[in-house]
This record gives structure tokens, C-alpha cells and sequence, in this order.
């Protein structure tokens, strides 16, 4: 980050020199920023503490009395915790995929880059067209259970998306698909920072494989890590397309999350007072772990560099 | 060193089994290309046997039916509207805040990293009555303002990290040949930023396309359905039609896949960026 530094003090030298950019320039976009991005959320606010519920002229202030809804109701505590299990699973599996594929394909053959192609197309594609795909799938007379039936592992089919615990881990299969490939990419941008000349030294010093993976790769894609992890942070607590196609937070709501519950709440019973009170805690959240996470990751950046 | 590991035997079977693994990874992408070519009969027959013959009527049922190619025009539409305006905003608003000194600029550039990370879905509602007030919900033109608006944090993000980086002395000698600020701007500023220009396009252009929330919301039964909702509303039309569906999902498919393929290059460039190099 040096240079950038030094390029910047010669820019204020050069601008003092007079290349004059009018400010409003700026002003489309901040107009943009400002008023969709931060006043509109500001306002957000204010409804959680309302009873508005989008029809009434006057929206009265109630105090905490949603929050106290939320938290003290099965119907609004359930989202939070499934919302937290499906953001510490997604991080965890997509995290882990992406890097283990990423050095399996850093160097070799040219198959390799036809094999990442394969990994990454998920990541680009309608996420649903590719849950009803895998609705279908896990359908009692889908593929898997097929496949499975056929190769003599289940006498008989299982009911993926309406079974208790499995809907929740058949999402969370689906979302880790489509993330690993976008985490990889990111990894292997990291691992192209790893000279040949660090691998061969550990190599001639007689370090395993798995030596060098852990005392010189790891540590090394710490700011990728940084990345993938704020990306899938807000992935994971932000999920709603795989669950409203894959089960619509089904069976019995043990699949739903956060955002479809805010979905449902909000703009199909007109709740508006108490969805706005799910989104501002959901908004919390989500500001408040990716600002530990990302000085936490930062702090590992800088003590592993 | 790569050429000795090359020539290792070792290498090749790593290689053909992350092939391989590469291959089941887009096993699931064989079902609506299988489905939408079966006869409706035969859907679950033998879920795992190939179609007897293949039956395009689906597909011309469900572009009939699931009015696939006025999703796609709206979809369209919305993406590329979205994206010239990121891009036009965005790279002024880059060059600016990367010219300009003083903390108030800071801030403004704080203020777009900051709004990277933070959640947009509280200020949506309080959006969406705004919109409705001003009758622009259900309209191309209130899904364009509110998609401009969530993106323009990124593509803002994206373009200054690259413009702080542009040598200053192309620009300097353009003012001295008399060039004007705007003309500087376009003709020398704007071409050096093609590289974020393509991550910016690649980036915020298959969000737009792909974006399900926002629309369901602003543009929920209206006639400006884009793909991810038509689709939607399409399945619970038809939820046990699988050779319907899987052609519309192969059809709101084949875009992307092309799009893909003419930016392959640029693709994982503009997914990997934001890492230091």
C-alpha cells in the first residue's frame, strides 16, 4: 500500500496545480447512496417503534412494545435462531470448500481452469431457476432418493424438504453450492500472491503437504479470507430465495428465516410496524458481526503479514 | 517447478478427480435440460430414465404460458438501465472523491464503504410507500431508481479504489494542451478505468438480473415481472409440472450462460476483485 500513499501526496500536489472537478460531479451518485441506502433506513427505524400498519393515516409511536412481540413470541424468536444457524453453517461449508478446491486447482494441467469453470457457474445463475432444480431433486420421487434407493443406501425415500431437520440442512446444501464456487475464486485470486520461490524453500526444507498448507498458504490468504467471509456473513443472514423456493419456510416454520418472516409480515399481512422492528434487529446484526468480523480478520491480516 | 509437478503422475489422477468432482457439481443442471424434453408421462415414471423422445411442446407451453418473453425484455431492460446509470454516476463520483483533498470528501467515500456492508432491508419499506405515493411501484422506473440506489455503494467502491491509482500525469498534460475537465474526463480518465468499468458491469449486473426481494416486492403483480419472479409466480401456478418448469428454468437460464461465455475472461476477474495485487 505504499506507493498509493506516495501517488496520493503528488496528486494533492498536482491538484493544487489546479485540475479543477466541479463537486457535483458527486452529486447524482450520493444523491442515490444518501436517500435509498441510509435515509430510507433511518425512517425504517422510526416504523419499528410504530404500530403502522400501512393503511391508517397516523402511525402511533409504541414504544418497545414490537420488539417485546419478537423476542417473546415462538413465531419471531424461531427465524432468529434458524437465521443464525444457516449464517454459522454457510460461512462455515462455503469457507471450507472454496479453499479446499482452490489449492486442489491452483497448479496442474489445463483441466483445471475447465474444472473451475464448472465450480464457479452456479454462482452467476438465477438463484431461482437453480432452487426449483434442486426442489425437484429432493422430491420423494426425485433423483436423490433414486439414486440412493437404487444404490441399496435407503429402503425408502425420504421426504427432504418436509422433514424436520433435513429441509433445513437440504438449504443449506443448496446456498454452500452456490457460494463455495464464488469463495474459491476469490482464494485462488489470494494464492496467486504465493511465490514459487516460498513453496520451493518449504519444499527442499521437508515440509509435508499439509506443513505447507497450514505454516505458508494459510496464513497467506488471510485478506481473501476477509472477503469471502464478510460475503458470506451477509449472504448467510440475509437468505430468502433458496427458502422460499426450496420449502417457503416450511415444515411447520422451522425452515423460515429471518427475511422471509420480515417478507411475510411485512407485504403479505401488512404488519408493518412489527416487520420493521425484524428488519431493524436482522439490520443490527448483520452491522454489528460484519464490524467484529471484519476487525478481527483485519487484525489477523496484519499479524500474519 | 510446474513443469516438474506436471510431469508428476501424482498430478494427473488429483486432476481427473477434481474433475470428476467438477462434473457432479453441475449434475444438477442435467435435470431441467433432461425434464424439459420429457414427455409429460413419463416426468416420473422413472425419475432417472432418459425422455423416449423428445418432446419440445413443454417449451412452447410454458413460453405461452409462463410469458417468459416479456420477463426477459423486463429483465433486460432493468439490468442495463441500472448498470449505465452505476456506471455513469459511479465513475464521476470515483474521480471526484479521488481528486478531491479535505476530510468532507472522506467522509463521502466512507459513507459509500460503509453502505457496501449495510443491510438495505429496513429502508424498503419506508421506500416502498414513497414509491407508491409517487405512483411508481409496479414500473420500470421506481425498480431502476431503488436497484441504482442499493448498488451505487459498490460500483462507487469499486471505481475509486481503481481511479486513486491512475497516474496523474496523463491527465496534467491534457491541461496543458487546453483539454477541459469534462473532456479530460471522458476521453483520457474514462478508457484508463475499463478494467473496474468491466468488474462494475460483471458485478452489479448479475445482481440486478438475478435480485428476487426487491422485485417480488416493488413489482409483485404487475405486467413488468422480471425472471425471478415470473418464475415464481409460474411454480406456484404449476407446482407439479416439472416438464413446464424446467423449461422456463432452462430458458431464464440460457442468458447467463451466454453472457458467461462472451465474458469468461473478465468473469472471475471481476468476482475476484477487491483482492490486493
Amino acid at each position: 500500500m505504499k506507493p498509493l500513499s506516495s501517488g496520493k501526496q503528488l496528486a494533492h500536489k498536482a491538484g493544487a496545480g489546479g485540475l479543477y472537478i466541479p463537486w457535483y460531479w458527486a452529486a447524482p451518485a450520493i444523491l442515490f447512496a444518501l436517500s435509498i441506502r441510509y435515509i430510507t433506513v433511518i425512517a425504517g427505524g422510526w416504523y419499528a417503534f410504530t404500530d403502522w400498519n400501512g393503511i391508517s393515516l397516523r402511525a402511533n409511536y409504541i414504544g418497545l412494545a414490537n420488539f417485546i412481540k419478537v423476542f417473546s413470541q415462538p413465531i419471531g424468536k424461531q427465524p432468529m435462531i434458524t437465521t443464525l444457524k444457516y449464517a454459522l453453517c454457510i460461512i462455515l461449508f462455503s469457507n471450507l470448500i472454496g479453499i479446499i478446491f482452490a489449492c486442489l486447482l491452483d497448479r496442474g494441467m489445463r483441466l483445471r481452469f475447465v474444472t473451475r469453470v464448472m465450480i464457479f457457474i452456479p454462482v452467476i445463475l438465477l438463484p431461482m431457476a437453480v432452487s426449483y432444480t434442486w426442489k425437484f431433486i429432493f422430491q420423494y420421487k426425485g433423483p436423490l432418493n433414486g439414486v440412493l434407493q437404487s444404490l441399496g443406501i435407503l429402503d425408502k425415500g425420504i421426504t427432504w424438504l418436509a422433514h424436520p431437520t433435513l429441509s433445513f440442512w437440504a438449504i443449506v446444501a443448496v446456498v454452500v453450492w452456490r457460494w463455495a464456487g464464488r469463495c474459491m475464486i476469490i482464494y485462488l485470486a489470494g494464492l496467486q500472491n504465493i511465490s514459487d520461490d516460498v513453496r520451493e524453500a518449504a519444499i527442499i526444507d521437508g515440509a509435508s503437504p499439509l506443513q505447507q498448507f497450514f505454516s505458508i498458504t494459510f496464513p497467506l490468504l488471510a485478506p481473501s479470507m476477509t472477503i469471502t467471509f464478510t460475503l458470506t456473513l451477509t449472504a448467510g443472514l440475509n437468505i430468502f430465495d433458496e427458502v422460499m423456493a426450496l420449502t417457503a419456510g416450511g415444515p411447520a416454520g422451522l425452515t423460515e428465516s429471518m427475511a422471509t418472516q420480515i417478507y411475510t409480515q411485512t407485504y403479505v399481512y401488512g404488519n408493518f410496524g412489527y416487520g420493521a422492528a425484524l428488519s431493524l434487529i436482522l439490520t443490527v446484526f448483520v452491522t454489528a458481526a460484519a464490524l467484529i468480523q471484519l476487525q478481527t480478520l483485519r487484525r489477523r491480516e496484519r499479524e500474519m503479514s | 517447478m510446474v513443469a516438474t509437478e506436471k510431469r508428476r503422475p501424482k498430478s494427473y489422477v488429483k486432476e481427473i478427480i477434481m474433475f470428476l468432482v467438477g462434473l457432479i457439481w453441475i449434475l444438477p443442471f442435467f435435470y431441467p435440460l433432461m425434464i424439459s424434453l420429457k414427455p409429460r408421462k413419463e416426468v416420473y415414471k422413472d425419475v432417472l430414465a432418459l425422455p423416449t423422445f423428445l418432446d419440445f411442446s413443454n417449451y412452447a407451453a410454458a413460453w405461452d404460458k409462463g410469458n417468459l418473453d416479456n420477463a426477459l425484455f423486463n429483465t433486460a431492460v432493468i439490468t442495463v438501465v441500472t448498470v449505465v446509470l452505476l456506471i455513469l454516476f459511479g465513475s464521476l463520483c470515483a474521480y471526484t472523491i479521488a481528486h478531491k483533498p479535505g476530510k468532507l470528501w472522506g467522509l463521502t467515500y466512507i459513507m459509500f464503504v460503509v453502505g457496501v456492508i449495510l443491510p438495505y432491508k429496513l429502508g424498503l419499506l419506508p421506500t416502498y410507500v414513497a414509491f407508491n405515493n409517487m405512483g411508481i411501484t409496479g414500473k420500470f422506473s421506481g425498480i431502476i431508481l431503488l436497484q441504482t440506489g442499493i448498488q451505487m455503494p459498490m460500483a462507487v467502491f469499486l471505481y475509486t479504489g481503481f481511479a486513486r491509482t491512475i497516474p496523474r500525469t496523463f491527465e496534467e498534460a491534457a491541461q496543458i494542451d487546453g483539454a477541459s475537465t469534462f473532456l479530460i474526463f471522458r476521453h483520457i480518465v474514462f478508457p484508463l478505468l475499463k478494467p473496474v468499468t468491466a468488474a462494475v458491469t460483471i458485478q452489479t449486473g448479475i445482481a440486478v438480473w438475478n435480485e428476487f426481494y426487491m422485485s417480488l416486492i416493488f413489482l409483485g403483480g404487475s405486467k413488468r415481472l422480471p425472471l425471478s419472479v415470473a418464475l415464481y409466480s409460474y411454480v406456484g401456478d404449476n407446482a407439479t409440472q416439472w416438464n413446464l418448469v424446467f423449461a422456463s428454468v432452462v430458458v431464464s437460464l440460457i442468458p447467463a450462460v451466454l453472457f458467461y461465455l462472451l465474458a469468461q475472461k473478465n468473469m472471475i476477474k471481476g468476482f475476484a476483485g477487491g483482492i490486493k495485487e
